[in-house]
């Protein structure tokens, strides 16, 4: 396993302290007069997202994390994993629920995205910043219903649930920003 | 990359202006200019320092001091110089592998004397832009103890790491005493000084004295100030003892190896000069860089340098 000096810390660097893999989100060297110098870095936890403080001997050591953003599409699930697939090589990798996390809701099937692996397995996943998904069940709106504000809950076909106007209705097309899942548009064919 | 300089045409008049305050301020003390190679035969040795080499086996100067002091031994009289010196490994918002140092020494002088004429020129040349409070002298023992609530005499580890995470500072590896007592001073008391008073911090632990003497009590009559959050200076009572100087050295050495550093050759021509005899003087060192910093008001040395390869 590689290893990086603390000469070399950089925003973006990824390395592994206390058997995590981190990102170093800042880096500031700290040298008093003729004396021993020092990083004081942040750094955030690739598995638990949490920030964390840390300050290292200028000169020590550190663990390299293997961490690696590939592109690759979704293939299916079986409800334990989620598959996808390097389109260049045809490999296949399976991700753990934990890894998945919250992004299960937004994929059908097909979508291009963004998979960090850490060591050759999955870690997380990025999803495209919006998807189409099918309204599968939603109360019917109040006919003639145009008051602006006002909604009600949906559920699309991946399971998601998003809040939407009152006016859509099943089977409709929506269009979701997975970054906060809120409802943005019908997709009209 | 773009070819645009970084630095903003207030602070290039602000340099210029400094720069000619300097040579009017030692004009008129009789303090000479001179100017001394920046190649050199030999690199330093001091632990966390680490010399830039050049292709023909040359090393850029850290500091002229070495140079300085040869003249000082041989011409005895007082010298200044303005110029860059060059360290490996150093970069950061208040470093730079380049940086421009004022350096001057007085013969027949105290280190006290001089702390004095430091405090004055300091504040004749930020004059038009801070009026500083005033200035404060603390031994170091003395500062640790306001400022940290530590007894360096008798602290131990567990004292400095309690210290440390009082602060919200966590360690990835273990210190020793020297490296708990240079992050506290740097990172902890440091940012508790006023920022507009000029506080000098005197006699220093014997392990940090470097080309200073020691006195009675065993304390390196070495000083450092602090002004505006960062350090500008360090001075000492220059060692005139060529045998304790070598000892110095080869310990630096020792050091160097024990923390997997190549060991440097030493400087034989400034240990002969030494021989010879240095006279008693005190000497300092001024980073213009960090002064220019603080009169502008930025938090970023890049603020003053017209380019630079970061």
């Amino acid at each position: 396993m590689a290893n990086y000096n603390s000469n070399e810390f950089r925003a973006g660097l990824k390395l592994i302290l206390d058997g995590d893999p981190y990102n170093i989100v800042e880096n500031e060297f700290v040298k008093p007069g003729k004396g021993q110098a020092f990083n004081r870095v942040k750094l955030r936890n690739l598995k638990t997202g949490r920030v964390v403080d840390r300050t290292f001997k200028s000169g020590e050591s550190v663990e390299a994390a293997d961490v690696m953003d590939t592109d690759m599409q979704y293939l299916y699930s079986d409800g334990e994993e989620w598959h996808f697939m390097e389109p260049q090589s045809f490999e296949q990798f399976a991700m753990s629920k934990e890894a998945i996390g919250d992004a299960a809701q937004w994929l059908k099937g097909q979508e291009d995205c963004v998979v960090t692996l850490l060591d050759g397995i999955p870690l997380s996943v990025a999803v495209p910043n919006f998807v189409e998904l099918q309204v599968t069940q939603t109360d019917p709106g109040l006919r003639g219903d145009t008051a602006q504000g006002g909604t009600k809950p949906a559920t699309l076909e991946t399971g998601a649930v998003v809040k939407v106007p009152l006016f859509v209705e099943e089977s409709e097309v929506l269009r979701i920003d997975t970054r906060n899942g809120e409802y943005v548009s019908r997709v009209k064919d | 990359m773009s070819w645009e300089p970084q630095v903003t045409l207030n602070a290039l008049n602000m340099r210029a202006e400094v720069n000619a305050q300097i040579r009017t301020f030692f004009q008129t003390r009789n303090v000479v200019e001179v100017e001394t190679p920046i190649l050199n035969r030999y690199a330093v040795t001091d632990l966390h320092i680490d010399s830039i080499a050049t292709e023909n086996s040359r090393y850029m100067h850290t500091s002229p001091e070495y140079a300085m002091k040869r003249l000082l031994a041989f011409h005895k009289c007082d010298i200044y110089q303005l110029c860059k010196v060059f360290r490996a490994n150093e970069s950061g918002r208040h470093h730079s592998n380049e940086f421009t140092m004022l350096e001057w020494y007085r013969v027949a002088w105290t280190y006290k004397d001089l702390m004095k004429e430091v405090a004055e020129i300091i504040a004749t040349l930020v004059s038009d832009y801070i009026e500083p409070l005033d200035v404060a002298y603390i031994s170091y023992q003395q500062i640790f103890k306001k400022y940290a609530g530590i007894d360096i005499q008798t602290a131990n580890q567990a004292d400095f790491l309690q210290i440390c995470g009082d602060h919200s500072i966590k360690l990835n590896s273990a210190l020793n005493t020297d490296q708990f007592q240079d992050l506290v001073l740097d990172q902890i008391i440091i940012p508790k000084l006023e920022k507009r008073r000029m506080t000098f911090v005197f006699d220093f632990p014997a392990e940090q004295a470097a080309l200073a003497k020691l006195n009675d009590q065993n304390c390196a009559e070495r000083f450092e100030l602090y002004f505006g959050g960062v350090e500008l200076a360090n001075g000492f009572q220059e060692l005139t003892d060529a045998q304790k100087q070598l000892s110095r050295f080869e310990e630096d050495n020792r050091q160097r190896l024990l923390a997997n550093k190549k060991a440097m050759e030493i400087d034989a021509e400034f240990i002969a000069a030494l021989e010879y005899g240095l006279p008693e003087s005190a000497g300092v060192a001024i980073g213009i860089d960090r002064l220019l910093m603080v009169m502008l008001g930025t938090k970023d040395i890049k603020n003053v340098s017209t380019f630079s390869l970061d």
